[in-house]
């Protein structure tokens, strides 16, 4: 019983990673109905912002800063890139952020080379001399079960996240309006509602939490250009899994990926885990076709 | 009588396929226009370009003295005019008082967006006994009053409405164009309505426009339109 | 017709072409300028792996453009095709047209199994959920259940394809140019029945659940049927594209099927142009070719290598807004171009109608650079 006890902990710690990414990935196709392949690239390439900021400032400046540039980044491009491509075919749209990907993935291979980069742990993770205390210190421990303090420090930003995002979407007018918008984007219209900045804010919002989640991949691996392709990849099967359009759901299925995989990897052949993994996962969506916590798809004539 | 809205000679169109084709029309403050017209006709588009939604590709459109052919929809809003949607249009997943909050967006003067709530409340009792429900379980009635209430917030001072009637009951649609006429008369609001169904339009206009095939067929006073024989034959009988 | 006679030529032919001198210094002068890579024994090795291309693309096509199913783990079948020819070939004396026809019925099936399923999933969760057999398709082959068969990581090594020395053949070709007709042949054919299969009844039931399933419903289309269907012949292309790509390489392990050659399937199909057989067919010229090209691009104008990636993503992007409907869908449009379209085209082009577009673009009205209330000039004229 400890033992899967252990397991679900440490499923869940690989899974909150996942699930900010997913969080990333739902907040753009609430939106846009648009599946963003770039998301992982777009958050390897800011991390890559934090690291140079490093060179020249103590890590919470800088992490707070390169959200606030990849912020930027995000609604620049919903604006210059996708706005051409919004009325074209569905498929259009993911070869545009597929383009992306590859650009993303290119200048930062130019920019800072293909070697992986040292990152500070987390017990760098000052201003001076103060630090952030939940990232520091000893495992946590109860029992036989142990999570790092790095992970629940992971977890932790995650569920802050959803917290934050909970109350600006239900308690603030600007995410009123941005909820409106991903409903009926004409009626926001007729509101008075802007909606094309409601959209270049939604890709915002989403860079922002991707950047988050690039931070938190290159403290617990390395940060490199590739780190974020295994990770989007669970990312989106945690988006799907929890249903697309719900932010909520993006979280429950991020962690859920990381523990099928981790339980996966145990109780039924560590040589197929992403196989079982995936397995579940395609069974749930047959099972449930728009994700568990998704809202059901109303297709007109 | 002051113009609110001055529609000069506009043509639009979707694409290759022409909506409007030269539509001139009126409305003075405190009026309402009734807006008639078969399926197809140009009455929605009509709106539609009203709100920005759709961009003339000539003519000219002003509100209040001021050109807004070119502005953008959310700005229409900021300046005065709401639209009712056909088809009402309403958030479906948000609750009642979501929904009216969202009609008073463009606005920053909340003490008053909280007296116009409690106006709205009072012309539409029901909509705040339903505050809190899902706008998705209202009834089709509900679901218009609250899609009237919506563009109200606003503090529009022309008000379009398409097709309030749509798909509602008789008895309902009956009460719903009690409330508009009362609203125009209280609030000294501007009015253009599009319907279907002609003689209830002219029943609350003081006068209307019959488009035809994206132009102007004919334009009268209510009372001589409800006389004259080719509306009668249209769309009176 | 003139025109598919000088092209069947050109395909008959083409394996010899680098043979004749002229032709081959020609060839070779193409590639020096454009980094295509046509010319020499290298140059017939790219049309052969062009060929294998070609059944896959077309395949997906199918499912994508006509039936309108995205499927991101197209390579799976691709990979179920190669090993089922390889396994066939490698362990048991199966002659080729064997192996290929039991890899075509084999992943045919695999399809079949796949699309009921998957029936009652659409767009992005469809996605994903054919992603995820893509991202387990290593791992399953890899795995010590099946590596008796597949063996493992290593993959399979088959004997190179050498000219059978039946009836002669080998006095008349190389390997090299037995490989192309080998491969060309079917490709060819199947390349045909696809474009008589999508303007036949099956096709237009595929466009009609494409664009609205319940329309089709209405219009007595067995959805269900229909949906598996496209499943099932897409899978079947796969399949003998995998077979063929086997039998080419003579080499399959589960490293060659990646999930981003799945993904970049569905690029070119989508810029060659979707619901289209010219379409599949330039998205597997893009295939085979766009590297090479890429590459000599990057080298003209100079830019740094390691970018090379990023100027294939502008090119895609640009391509998606100026051609919505893939290259297909811009050539379809010139061929209906009259003067009078093309004098508008110019006049649309004037530097007045451009600037105010430019005016009228989101990123102008966010820097204040857009039109407000006046009124644009460029517009009143017509």
């Amino acid at each position: 019983m400890e033992e899967f006890a252990q397991q679900v902990v440490t499923g869940v710690s690989i899974g909150s990673i996942y699930a900010i990414i997913a969080l990333a990935i739902v907040l753009i196709y609430r939106s846009t109905s648009v599946v963003n392949f770039a998301q992982g690239e777009m958050a390897m390439f800011t991390t890559f912002i934090t690291w140079s900021f490093l060179l020249r400032m103590d890590f919470w400046p800088a992490f707070l800063l390169t959200i606030v540039v990849a912020f930027f980044i995000g609604a620049a491009l919903e604006i210059v890139v996708m706005r051409p491509v919004e009325r074209a075919p569905h498929l259009n749209s993911i070869v545009v952020t597929l383009g992306l990907l590859a650009i993303f993935n290119s200048v930062a291979l130019w920019r800072y080379g293909p070697l992986q980069k040292p990152f500070p742990d987390p017990d760098n993770w000052c201003i001076g001399d103060s630090c952030l205390e939940i990232f520091q210190g000893d495992a946590f421990t109860a029992g036989a079960v142990t999570i790092s303090r790095l992970n629940v420090g992971i977890l932790f930003v995650a569920l802050m996240i959803m917290v934050a995002l909970f109350l600006m979407f239900n308690y603030t007018k600007l995410g009123l309006a941005m909820r409106a918008t991903a409903l009926n984007p004409v009626a926001s219209q007729l509101v008075g509602i802007n909606v094309s900045r409601m959209l270049a804010l939604g890709w915002g919002l989403a860079a922002a939490v991707g950047a988050v989640a690039g931070v938190m991949t290159a403290s617990s691996l390395n940060l490199s250009i590739d780190m974020m392709a295994g990770i989007l990849i669970f990312g989106f099967a945690g988006a799907v899994l929890g249903g697309l359009d719900s932010p909520g759901g993006a979280i429950i299925g991020g962690l859920s990926v990381g523990v099928f995989q981790v339980l996966a990897g145990n109780y039924i052949d560590s040589q197929i885990d992403l196989m079982a993994a995936f397995a579940i996962i395609f069974i749930v969506l047959v099972i449930r076709p728009t994700g568990l916590f998704g809202r059901r798809l109303v297709r007109r004539v | 009588m002051i113009r609110v809205l001055k529609f000069q000679d506009v043509y639009a169109s979707y694409g290759s396929v022409l909506a409007l084709q030269g539509v001139s029309l009126k409305v003075a403050e405190g009026e309402v226009v009734a807006l008639l017209g078969a399926n197809g006709a140009g009455k929605s588009s009509t709106l539609r370009t009203i709100s920005g939604l759709l961009r003339p590709s000539k003519g000219i459109v002003e509100f209040e003295g001021r050109r807004i052919d070119r502005t953008a929809p959310e700005r229409i809003v900021q300046m005065g005019i709401s639209q009712v949607p056909e088809g009402r249009q309403t958030f479906t997943e948000l609750t009642v008082i979501e929904n009216l909050r969202l009609g008073a967006y463009t606005r920053r003067d909340g003490r008053a967006v909280k007296q116009d709530l409690e106006r709205v409340y009072t012309y539409f009792p029901v909509l705040a006994e339903r505050r809190r429900q899902q706008a998705g379980l209202l009834s089709g009635g509900e679901q218009q009053m609250l899609a009237i209430g919506r563009a109200l917030m606003a503090k529009p001072r022309l008000l379009l409405l398409d097709e309030p009637s749509l798909g509602l009951a008789p008895i309902l649609v009956r009460e719903i164009f009690e409330i508009i006429g009362k609203i125009s008369k209280e609030e000294g609001l501007a009015i253009l309505v599009v319907e279907q169904d002609a003689s209830l339009a002219l029943g609350i206009a003081s006068h209307g426009y019959v488009l035809e095939t994206g132009t102007v067929a004919l334009h009268d006073t209510a009372d001589n339109l409800k006389k004259s024989d080719s509306v009668r034959r249209a769309y009176l009988e | 017709m003139i025109g598919w006679v000088l092209l069947g030529l050109f395909l008959l032919f083409f394996p010899y072409l680098h043979t004749w001198p002229a032709a081959s210094s020609f060839l070779d002068s193409v590639d020096n300028t454009t980094g295509l890579g046509i010319g020499g024994t290298f140059g017939v090795f790219q049309m052969t792996t062009l060929g294998v291309w070609l059944v896959i693309l077309t395949g997906l096509n199918i499912l994508t453009g006509y039936s309108g199913q995205i499927s991101l783990g197209h390579g799976a079948f691709v990979a179920a095709g190669a090993y089922i020819t390889a396994i066939l070939l490698d362990q048991t004396a199966t002659p080729l047209v064997v192996a290929i026809l039991a890899a075509a019925i084999g992943t045919a099936a695999i399809g079949f199994a796949i699309g009921i399923p998957s029936l009652r999933l659409t767009g992005p969760y469809l996605a994903i959920a054919t992603l995820a057999i893509i991202v387990s398709m290593p791992q399953f082959l890899k795995w010590d259940k099946v590596s008796e068969w597949t063996k493992g990581s290593t993959g399979i090594d088959l004997p190179s394809a050498d000219v059978p020395t039946f009836l002669g053949l080998d006095r008349f070709m190389d390997d090299s140019q037995w490989l192309y007709y080998s491969v060309m042949v079917p490709a060819v054919i199947m390349t045909v029945l696809a474009w008589n299969l999508t303007r036949s009844r099956i096709g237009r039931a595929f466009i009609a659940l494409r664009d609205s399933e319940i329309g089709a419903q209405q219009m007595g289309v067995n959805v269900s049927l229909y949906k598996t269907l496209a499943f099932a012949i897409s899978a079947l292309y796969a399949g003998v594209g995998g077979g063929l790509f086997a039998y080419t390489q003579d080499f399959v392990s589960p490293d060659s099927f990646g999930i981003f050659q799945s993904i970049e399937f569905l690029v070119v199909i989508v810029i060659g142009g979707l619901a289209s057989t010219l379409g599949s067919v330039l998205a597997a010229i893009f295939f085979v070719y766009q590297d090479g090209v890429v590459l000599r691009l990057a080298e003209l104008i100079g830019f740094p290598e390691r970018l090379r990636w990023a100027f294939f993503g502008v090119g895609l992007i640009l391509i998606m807004i100026v051609a919505p409907n893939g290259v297909a869908g811009l050539v379809q449009r010139l061929k209906t171009l009259r003067p009078a379209t093309v004098l508008e085209m110019l006049r649309q082009a004037r530097p007045s109608a451009m600037i105010s577009r430019l005016r009228n673009h989101p990123l102008a009205e966010r820097l204040g650079l857009g039109r407000r209330d006046e009124h644009d000039p460029g517009d009143e004229e017509s």
